[in-house]
């Protein structure tokens, strides 16, 4: 397995360049390029742009895991204006595009969000529609969408069964899931999301999560090790079910000070898991 | 002649036709019906319902209804739509735009004692191309309309999308869930069933008034000669293709009369 971090933990203020630096130093095979947050990749960069993205980072001696979009929370493909939804569209096409680009074989979608006002059967249709949509394209550029589990704050595709069975009826092999082992917390155990999903897992996030620790009872979300994942379990999973793609360590809750340090734990925590010395 | 608006190039819809086609296309719950079957020129068709591909709004409204009426149903397109074809109910989901002949295709309709379902998609248009609804649907059916009106502006939801942690997942607020403004149909019987965000109020009698969402009128039914014109200015149709048990209850009663 390969390591990769966002380049969405690049501190405020670096430019790309000197994250790339800190990324190769800390360890990391990898970056992962988040499509319209960050400063370097918006949706208005062009093609040119993103080539040049590409040579800073293969210069730096890493390579692209993989392109991920945080846009698709204000601009969601389960939207019922018809024009967001054409928008939230045209993004992952660009994911797509940039992907090939950049070299990589998979992105990140946010794949629908359940709302107080857009409820779950609607959001279910529309996001099945559009990954029927978007599957031939993936396929033309074989590069494979990963819908991220984000079961607390989506409110969609709850449990592992749920989430596979919208995949049997979206049914391309360029559409499965992007796990992240961090976000399933309250609804039930990372483990058995990757023993399911196996053959189907595009990438992994990494991170740990605090059960109904935090302040008031919050669960939040912490550095590998300290919350309440299983790991050993996971680790396990991991090789039960032959995954030996990118691991992605994305950590929600930042360092203060010293923001480097965090690149270097958390390479080091990526490192202990992959050895599984747990 | 139809009075085309100064912003009502059809682009935007196009767009949207282009943009939301290919989903429509490979759209697979209830396939059945999505063929046309058109009776002999001249003969009495059961259910009419038209399909008015990029003038529809949401095509999603559209595979809504042809989920519902189970393919008991013929998909006409506007220029299969003609007076000398008889039908006991038409229904126009989410329209946008409609061709003045098509306009006067339903009227003929409607004199010749077919009920009309007529159900805006205008919640999404641009402001020229709501004000060309607006007029068409003066014009040719002499139904008031206001502009738009956002059921959920100001509410407080848990998801009125979010401000963003250092990372990307959006801060949750406060669980905290306004009620949800239901339309509420009194015709042809009392049905509740889910706004879809925005609805276009009506102007209209107390007698016609068939749906509100809180005080606001938002459907309306009136005699059109021989026959029945049903207003909807809150879609539908999204509801039957979620599934809603009460939007296909109300639309089972209104087809069956």
């Amino acid at each position: 397995m390969k390591k990769s971090i966002g380049d969405n933990m690049i501190p405020k203020g670096w430019s790309f360049e000197r994250g790339l630096e800190l990324v190769k130093k800390s360890g990391y095979d990898g970056i992962e390029l988040w499509l319209g947050d960050v400063p370097w990749f918006q949706m208005n960069t062009n093609d040119a742009a993103v080539s040049e993205l590409r040579r800073k980072v293969e210069n730096a001696g890493l390579v692209v895991s993989n392109v991920s979009t945080g846009l698709h929370w204000e601009t969601p493909l389960s939207a019922r204006d018809p024009n967001v939804r054409a928008q939230a569209i045209r993004i992952v096409e660009r994911q797509l595009e940039t992907s090939q680009l950049l070299g990589c074989d998979a992105i990140l979608v946010v794949a629908g969000l359940v709302t107080a006002e857009v409820p779950y059967n609607e959001v279910y249709q529309r996001c099945l529609d559009a990954m029927k949509q978007l599957a031939p394209v993936a396929a033309k550029a074989k590069v494979k969408i990963g819908c991220e589990n984000c079961n607390s704050e989506q409110r969609f595709l709850l449990t592992p069964r749920e989430f596979w069975t919208f995949l049997n009826e979206v049914d391309s092999p360029f559409v499965g899931i992007h796990l992240d082992v961090g976000n399933i917390h309250d609804t039930g155990f990372a483990e058995q999301w990757i023993e399911m999903h196996g053959p189907r897992i595009t990438r992994i996030h990494l991170k740990d999560v605090m059960k109904k620790r935090g302040r008031c009872c919050d669960t939040v979300y912490t550095s590998l090790f300290i919350g309440d994942n299983n790991w050993p379990a996971i680790r396990a999973a991991i090789t039960k079910v032959g995954y030996d793609g990118w691991l992605i360590p994305e950590m929600e809750a930042r360092y203060r000070y010293a923001q480097d340090q965090q690149f270097y734990d958390t390479a080091a925590d990526v490192d202990r898991l992959i050895s599984g010395r747990l | 002649m139809e009075a085309a608006g100064p912003g009502m190039n059809i682009s935007r819809r196009d767009f949207l036709g282009g943009a939301t086609g290919c989903a429509a296309t490979l759209w697979s719950f209830h396939p059945i019906g999505l063929a046309a079957r058109v009776a002999e020129p001249g003969g009495t068709l059961d259910r009419a319902l038209l399909d008015l591909n990029s003038r529809c709004v949401l095509p999603e409204s559209l595979q809504g209804y042809q989920a519902a009426l189970l393919g008991k149903h013929n998909l006409l397109s506007e220029t299969d739509l003609n007076s000398r074809r008889i039908c006991q109910i038409a229904i126009v989901p989410s329209f946008g735009s409609m061709a003045p002949a098509t306009a006067s295709a339903l009227t003929d309709l409607l004199e010749a004692g077919t009920h009309v379902l007529l159900e805006s998609g205008a919640g999404f248009l641009s402001p020229a191309e709501f004000t060309a609804h607006q007029r068409m649907l003066q014009r040719h059916f002499g139904i008031a309309v206001g502009p738009p009106v956002d059921l959920w502006q100001g509410n407080p939801a848990d998801d009125a999308l979010p401000e963003r942690h250092p990372g990307r997942h959006p801060n949750k607020k406060r669980d905290i869930h306004p009620s949800v403004p239901y339309v509420s149909y009194v015709w042809p019987r009392e049905t509740r069933v889910r706004d879809f965000s925005r609805a276009i109020p009506v102007s209209a009698s107390d007698g016609d008034v068939i749906g509100n969402v809180g005080a606001l009128p938002v459907a309306l039914k009136r005699r059109f000669g021989p026959g029945t014109l049903i207003f909807l200015g809150s879609p539908l149709g999204p509801a039957l293709r979620a599934g809603d048990p009460e939007a296909l209850s109300w639309l089972r009663l209104v087809t069956a009369l």
